[in-house]
């Protein structure tokens, strides 16, 4: 049978319970536009009955989550963090190329005009003097874009540097939330912990696991370990003197493993993926349209005699390899200096004669570009549309990324949000339950006080 | 599936903000007129525009060359026709001369009449462009054609000029036209003609009434020969022309907008925009705790 006494016990618990329950509520509502929150709740327990009465008690707070969608969100923020990057890396080389003046396809045209008035007046000054200048014009606009790529690849190593900084803070940061979970395992420090890891994925992808032991795991791409419970390591960047960039390495004590090649997710990867990749096949596909011009009309040119009836002169500064010949190609400063020089009559014949110019102007129509399979032209406007193609898939992923880390926002939210009514509603369900275990120990209080008063 | 308040404002100003987005797209291009600007808006498109545009910037190109041959042509017929008109007038002094009741003195001064008309033809036979080629020199353009007897110095060279991809007309003539090569040496047969007259020799002149018709005719013939390459250059520019039309309007097909079409779709955008504004306004007065 329940005492009296033993029942203010019971009321006391209840009542507690009712606290715990309002305070859960309050603090999910306090917390609602709290970035990365997790609404939580308390279980009530009944206690056995001996006899009678029990009573109840509430367990400590727990998140409301899934881990399955924690891990999912993190796997497409890697993705959307990468199309991210590549996207707007890739809009900005697109712009590059094509705005500044005309492009280099549109140079290419004006110097085929060029050669074509100097074909029906190859003794005419003028006419050659402006031939001269819109060559000079090409080579200046190939290598506004030669130094147009090479600056978007700088500004995307700068964002590899910065970001890999920024992984090695969030590393740290999930490090040293494992640890206090370890200590204390604190519902808000697993939100933190995920934020954190939401960013870290965000950053440079990776999979990041939480194991039995309640500890996060970080794994790159390539098994490497970035976060091992309490333990970081780093992710650190250094000149690379082969390509002139900087590598990016995981440092865990003396152990380094060079990971530029295997990061592929996050915005890092999306940087890498545009520096290495993308920017880097438009610079040898501008490298090589330089050199395939430079040599297709030097070795006609030198077959072809000046006004001034010599031979073997060059039109372009000739360019021994490929490598840096957009950043390199000139006209000839002879050429520049003496439109005379230009060889437009065959050997031997007088300078009313254009059969060289007539040559010259011929190379616009040979396949001498992209391995004998493009024309000049052909491939500078190619090399444009790769640059815009992959923009234009980029920003279509990164549209789908967003979309499907949307739909998995929602699904979070679904789940883990704080929804105000239903906030509301509980406290409201809490108060009255408080308000019925106060009037219960009222009750037994005027019961205790009535059999007090008795004896 | 629970939706919290939170949820359906946030989607509810995405929704909004990709409305506006849209607005802002689209009134870009109407106000543009381009539909595709960049490679990125439409690869295929943009790529297939280019290279149109290259084809017609080059077809721009053979006009100019065309303009510049078509010049040097029509001072060619000028030059020939100058040349023309005073070997019929030398014919016709010829004819006059060749009577037998002329005397020497009237011989004389016909002498005179011929030498000015040789000055005459042998500077327009010697004719320069502006920037200073001979005309009529072959490829030797640096130097007078006819020297002072009037004989052919330059060489048969003719220079070719691109009338379209591929095709190619002749754009000079060389003097060679107005010598034994045609028919007679031009020039010296009127100087012969005036030394006939000098001489006051009866059978000199009229061996060159002979020479002068034969002249008269070859110059004739030369300037036909000038006025068909013409007609082949205005032939190449009026096709020209037409390709430059057709690509422009191929060009314009892939790359701007067709303004109704876009009015009426920025419109319907702009009423989604409405829509999605006021579902977000009254959201929020939805949700807000009472």
């Amino acid at each position: 049978m329940a005492d009296l006494l033993s029942l203010l016990d019971l009321g006391a618990a209840g009542l507690a319970a009712q606290h715990n329950g309002v305070a859960v509520a309050g603090n999910n509502t306090a917390n609602v536009n709290t970035e990365g929150y997790s609404r939580q709740r308390i279980a009530f327990h009944a206690g056995l009955a001996a006899p009678l009465v029990g009573g109840v008690t509430t367990s400590s707070p727990r998140r409301v989550d899934s881990e399955l969608l924690a891990g999912r969100e993190r796997l497409a923020s890697a993705a959307l963090g990468r199309s991210g990057a590549r996207a707007p890396a890739l809009l900005d080389l697109e712009a590059g190329l094509v705005e500044g003046g005309p492009s280099i396809d549109e140079h290419l045209a004006d110097l085929w005009a060029g050669l074509q008035r100097v074909s029906a007046m190859p003794s005419d000054s003028l006419v050659r003097d402006a031939a001269i200048a819109t060559a000079k014009a090409l080579t200046d606009a190939m290598r506004q874009r030669a130094d147009a790529v090479a600056r978007s690849r700088s500004e995307a190593d700068a964002r590899i540097r910065n970001g890999s900084d920024q992984a090695t803070t969030l590393a740290k940061e999930i490090a040293d939330i494992n640890r206090a979970i370890r200590i204390s395992d604190d519902p808000v420090q697993r939100d933190r912990r995920d934020v954190a890891a939401g960013k870290l994925a965000e950053l440079v992808g990776g999979e990041g696991r939480i194991d039995a032991d309640g500890q996060m795991r970080w794994v790159l791409p390539d098994g490497g370990v970035l976060v091992d419970g309490d333990h970081a390591a780093r992710l650190v960047t250094s000149p690379d003197a082969a390509t002139g960039f900087s590598k990016v390495e995981l440092v865990d004590g003396s152990r380094r493993r060079d990971v530029t090649a295997t990061l592929d997710g996050g915005s890092v990867g999306g940087d890498l993926a545009f520096r290495d990749v993308d920017s880097a096949q438009t610079a040898s596909q501008l490298d090589q349209l330089a050199f395939d011009l430079t040599s297709s009309l030097n070795a006609v040119h030198r077959g072809g005699a000046g006004l001034d009836g010599v031979v073997g002169r060059d039109l372009f500064v000739p360019q021994a390899v490929v490598a840096g010949a957009a950043s390199r190609i000139a006209v000839d400063p002879a050429m520049l200096a003496d439109s005379t020089r230009l060889a437009t009559a065959a050997p031997g014949s007088g300078t009313g004669d254009n059969q060289f110019a007539i040559k010259l102007l011929a190379v616009r129509d040979q396949r001498v570009a992209g391995g004998g399979a493009k024309t000049l032209g052909e491939a500078a406007i190619d090399i444009i549309g790769d640059v815009g193609r992959s923009a234009a898939d980029a920003k279509a992923a990164g549209v789908r990324d967003a979309e499907v880390g949307n739909h998995l926002a929602g699904l979070r939210d679904s789940l883990s949000g704080v929804d105000l009514d239903e906030e509301l509603a509980k406290m409201v369900h809490f108060q009255h339950a408080s308000e019925a275990m106060t009037r219960f120990l009222s009750t037994v209080d005027s019961m205790l006080g009535d059999l007090l008063t008795r004896l | 599936m629970r939706i919290t308040a939170h949820r359906m404002l946030e989607l509810a100003g995405q929704a909004a903000g990709k409305a506006q987005s849209d607005v802002a797209d689209l009134a870009a291009q109407v106000s543009s007129g381009k539909l595709v600007e960049r490679p990125s808006d439409d690869p295929t498109a943009w790529a297939h525009a280019r290279r149109l545009e290259l084809r017609k910037t080059v077809s721009e190109g053979q006009g100019g060359g065309l303009a510049l041959g078509r010049d040097q042509l029509r001072e060619t017929e000028r030059a020939l026709g100058t040349i023309g008109g005073i070997m019929a007038e030398a014919k016709q002094l010829a004819i006059q001369a060749a009577n037998g009741t002329l005397s020497a003195l009237d011989r004389d001064s016909m002498q005179e009449v011929v030498n000015g008309l040789f000055g005459v033809a042998r500077s327009a036979a010697n004719t320069q462009t502006s920037s200073g080629e001979y005309l009529l020199a072959g490829a030797q353009g640096d130097k007078a054609p006819f020297d002072a007897a009037g004989v052919y110095v330059g060489d048969g060279a003719a220079r070719s000029l691109e009338t379209a991809e591929g095709s190619f007309g002749v754009a000079t003539l060389p003097g060679t036209a107005l010598t034994a090569a045609a028919g007679v040496d031009v020039l010296p047969a009127l100087a012969r003609f005036a030394a006939a007259l000098g001489a006051n020799d009866l059978i000199g002149i009229r061996t060159a009434i002979d020479e002068l018709s034969t002249g008269h005719d070859q110059v004739s013939k030369a300037r036909a020969t000038v006025g068909s390459m013409m007609v082949v250059f205005d032939d190449a520019d009026a096709a020209r022309g037409g390709l430059e039309d057709t690509l422009q309007a191929r060009i314009a097909a892939l790359t701007e907008i067709d303004i109704v079409s876009a009015a009426s779709a920025l419109a319907q955008r702009t009423r989604a925009l409405e829509a999605a504004q006021a579902v977000n306004g009254k959201l929020a007065e939805l949700l807000r705790p009472r």
